[in-house]
């Protein structure tokens, strides 16, 4: 393991020594894009200890955000951005981005098969896994028993007993997907008939919703706020580690999940830091130290024998195995996404 | 003659300098960050959307063909609405404020302005996160009317309209009270005199002399107040836990949500276009000089 790092770092001087002998005073730098909130400051500083690469991170708050301001022009200021399966295909098409060669990645072994080799890349030959997200329904044991609510399949959402006591993520492809499902539909359809006729449903839905929230879902859990949550695992587990009441429920139709993945900027100046960060970020205990800050769902298997009953003993985090496997990855649906957002837009008014 | 020519010519060469060094660099300004990107918005409103955001040839009417839908048309309204209502009671709330510091003792009077400003200090989302700490339903507020015995069951305050017509008032208020101050102030106490030497009663001095002479206090403070409030989507967003769309929140998904840039810049220039018109409706009334 060791030996392979040195062997790396040797690898990475030498290239630096050939491609620029008058530069070596310039600490070179890494820019990364990321989601906020989804990599301790912690991770970076010891990779800078250790290479002396300097990591710069820039965050956004969705996809399409990153998306749009890439597409503005932002991309030249990137090497390493980290997005979301279903904008994959986006970027490719708009060269925003690069093959990468997972056989330069010593760690690539520990990503777990779950997440390797998937439909939006089959070969990995433009992605690496690094973490993934789900969407769960967390909900709060003492209040929903006080209301005699029982979520098993997403029709229970629409319980008349629930007025006013859900949080929601603030997101059209989230809720209106859970609409589609309920329905029997397929939840990337781009057929504007089916996606607008989720309306009776999300209409009945509306009003059982106390607030939509993205970014601080878990605060409306922890404080009692609200009994329901459809939120991110991620959420549900911080809300967890605050509030012990909290527990999460698996519904008969799948979860939706989302696997954000490394890509390659395709204007990156610094593709051998770049190869070097992500084979970091996926060394266990590295990987650990993330999901130590951020617990989302663990896509690596190393770091899975590394983690304690932190981790194992909350539901938010430690996600049901088959929930995984069966669960919905949510795809693109191109021009579509109007209808989604027009649809969400009217349950909303 | 000729060396007084010559002078004059120095001179006005001279003012010429001086004026584009003046001017110059405003100019300069405006040009790049108001003239460039406004027409680059008024570009995008007429191309064509790209299925992955941006925006391309070739140029059409969908951007604004596209706002014709009835939803939109709600939202539109439902906005002004807010935005009406919350200026309303900002001149309710914000006139006798005004009133109040305008006659304060002349040493009371900076202090009392100051009160009005320290809010500034600190940005207004962090402001906006104090009050959601407070109306929550475990919060402070509703723990305290608790406590006294007041209700017996917490007080749904936050995530409700009425939340959100709070927060607006709550973050514009000084917006109004300023330019009713400014024009309170220099309010013709003569005139007040007189009326009340020819025996108007305190209310026909009220609606006859002092509303009239600061008429364009209050024009000025509405305005402030009525613009900025179309565009605050966080504070529904916030408050209002999202639950209702505002013109903000709308263009804002346009771009990062449903990638149909023109639309959503389609929906920014009717949004200027309803400023330029307010405010043309304003220098009717009173002079932009009251705008402070």
């Amino acid at each position: 393991m060791k030996k392979a790092v040195i062997m790396l770092l040797a690898g990475a001087l030498c290239t630096a020594g050939l491609s620029g002998c008058g530069k070596k005073s310039n600490q070179e730098t890494l820019y990364v894009y990321n989601w906020s909130e989804y990599m301790p400051q912690e991770v970076y500083d010891l990779f800078e200890e250790e290479t002396g690469i300097r990591v710069v991170e820039k965050t956004f708050s969705s996809n399409e955000e990153m998306l749009a301001k890439l597409v503005a022009g932002g991309a030249s200021q990137y090497d390493l951005i980290v997005a979301s399966n279903y904008v994959l295909n986006a970027m490719k098409d708009q060269n925003l981005i690069q093959p990468i060669d997972v056989s330069r990645l010593e760690n690539f072994e520990q990503i777990s098969a779950f997440a390797k080799g998937r439909a939006f890349d089959p070969d990995n030959e433009y992605s690496v896994p690094y973490m993934s997200t789900i969407t769960v329904i967390a909900y709060n044991e003492e209040l929903c028993e006080q209301l005699g609510v029982e979520i098993q399949r997403l029709d229970d959402l629409l319980d008349p007993a629930l007025e006013n006591n859900i949080v929601a993520v603030d997101d059209c492809r989230e809720i209106v997907d859970i609409a589609l499902k309920a329905k029997g539909e397929d939840p990337d359809s781009t057929d504007e008939a089916v996606i607008s006729g989720t309306i009776d449903w999300l209409s009945k839905l509306a009003p059982n919703i106390r607030l939509y929230d993205s970014d601080t879902a878990f605060s409306a859990l922890a404080t009692n706020e609200v009994a329901v949550g459809i939120v991110y695992n991620m959420d549900a587990a911080q809300a967890i580690q605050e509030n012990e009441d909290i527990n999460v429920w698996y519904t008969e139709e799948p979860c939706e999940l989302s696997i954000d993945n490394f890509v390659l900027s395709s204007t990156s100046q610094h593709m051998d830091a770049a190869y070097q960060f992500i084979d970091f970020i996926h060394r266990p205990e590295i990987y650990k130290l993330c999901l130590d800050e951020f617990p989302a769902v663990c896509l690596n298997d190393g770091a899975r024998e590394l983690l304690d009953e932190e981790y194992f003993g909350n539901a938010g985090a430690n996600i049901k195995e088959e929930a995984l496997e069966q669960a919905h990855i949510i795809d693109d649906v191109g021009d579509a996404a109007e209808y989604y957002d027009a649809v969400f837009a009217r349950m909303k008014n | 003659m000729g060396h007084l020519f010559k002078e004059k010519k120095k001179r006005s060469g001279g003012s010429r300098l001086s004026c584009i060094a003046m001017i110059g660099p405003v100019v300069v300004w405006m040009l790049l960050f108001l003239l460039v990107p406004l027409l680059y918005v008024i570009c995008i409103s007429f191309l064509s959307k790209n299925s992955y955001g941006g925006a391309g040839l070739p140029v059409t009417l969908q951007g604004y063909l596209g706002m014709l839908q009835s939803e939109y048309g709600r939202i539109f309204l439902q906005s002004l609405w807010l935005s009406g209502k919350t200026t309303l009671i900002c001149l309710l709330f914000g006139y006798p404020f005004a009133w109040i510091i305008a006659h304060a003792p002349k040493k009371w009077k900076p202090f009392l302005l100051l009160l009005l400003m320290l809010p500034f200090w600190i940005n207004s989302m962090i402001r906006i996160y104090g009050w959601i700490t407070l109306l929550r339903s475990q919060g402070v507020v509703n723990q305290m009317l608790m406590a006294a015995g007041l209700i017996q069951k917490p007080l749904d305050i936050l995530y409700t309209d009425g939340a959100v017509l709070f927060g607006m008032v709550y973050d514009l208020l000084p917006f109004t009270v300023l330019p009713i101050y400014t024009s309170i102030e220099k309010l013709d106490h003569s005139l007040v005199e007189a009326a009340q030497d020819l025996g108007a009663g305190k209310w026909h001095v009220f609606t006859r002399v002092i509303l009239p002479q600061t008429m364009p206090g209050i024009f000025a403070g509405s305005i402030q107040t009525f613009i900025p409030s179309l565009g605050l989507f966080y504070i529904s967003d916030m408050m209002g836990g999202a639950k209702t769309m505002y013109i903000g929140n709308l263009i804002k998904n346009q771009f990062l949500s449903a990638r149909n840039w023109p639309l959503g810049a389609a929906l920014s220039i009717v949004l200027i276009l309803i400023t330029l018109m307010l405010m043309r409706l304003y220098t009717k009334v009173g002079s932009l000089d009251d705008m402070v």
